[in-house]
């Protein structure tokens, strides 16, 4: 962000600036729940990825 | 959290101090932290709010049993070392040496018609530069490019607290 942006944001009333600082949680909690929700869709995939590349060098080595 | 819990609830925070300095739990207090920075700067994100208080009880507790007890008979829980106002985590924090004195010079203002002080930026600075983590290193330069800093003020807080800037 640009400073002479960054300086405009200081000096916006504090009340403005507690109501944008609400919207920053907000929005802070929506992208880990969003990243939390991904994690939990591509983690069985590459449980199963893992798994089975596992499974395929045991069996290699085991030959 | 709903969107609606998830506001800050600043005043109550506020107004709920105020009520301990009128049933003397408390002397006096400030708003500090990352909540008082943002009143001189663009605002960040800050997931509690804290509030330094000069004990009216000198012992070693400073009194905050006590004000716990207060705030949880007004409906406010405990999770570990917060108290939580309708979700809203805030630290009760006693003053000593450069935070009591940055309690007794803090500004006065009104936030939402709520009678309250904040740091001042030179004390806020001057606090970030004793404590020295990451983030308060951001909040030095942040304060230092965005709030109108009285020099001298500053440069006497760190004289007498024996407390040096960091290096840009």
């Amino acid at each position: 962000m640009k400073p002479e942006f960054r300086r405009d944001l200081a000096q916006l009333p504090f009340e403005e600036k507690i109501r944008k600082v609400a919207e920053l949680i907000r929005l802070s909690r929506k992208v880990k729940a969003d990243r939390l929700g991904e994690d939990s869709q591509n983690y069985p995939q590459s449980e199963i990825r893992d798994h089975a590349t596992l499974r395929q060098t045991t069996n290699g080595e085991t030959k | 959290m709903s969107d609606e819990a998830s506001a800050i609830p600043l005043a109550d925070v506020l107004r709920a101090a105020n009520e301990l300095v009128s049933v003397g739990l408390i002397k006096d207090f400030a708003l500090g932290g990352a909540l008082a920075a943002i009143y001189y700067t663009e605002p960040v994100t800050t997931y509690d709010a804290d509030i330094i208080f000069v004990a009216s009880d000198k012992t070693l507790s400073a009194g905050i049993p006590a004000i716990y007890s207060y705030l949880q008979s007004k409906g406010w829980r405990v999770e570990r070392e917060h108290l939580l106002i309708k979700d809203f985590p805030v630290q009760f924090l006693a003053a000593s040496g450069l935070t009591e004195e940055a309690v007794c010079e803090a500004r006065q203002i009104q936030y939402q018609g709520v009678p309250a002080k904040v740091f001042q930026p030179e004390y806020i600075i001057a606090i970030a530069a004793s404590v020295g983590r990451h983030k308060d290193l951001a909040r030095i330069e942040q304060l230092m490019s965005q709030a109108k800093i009285d020099k001298p003020l500053l440069d006497d807080i760190l004289r007498r607290y024996n407390l040096n800037l960091p290096k840009q």
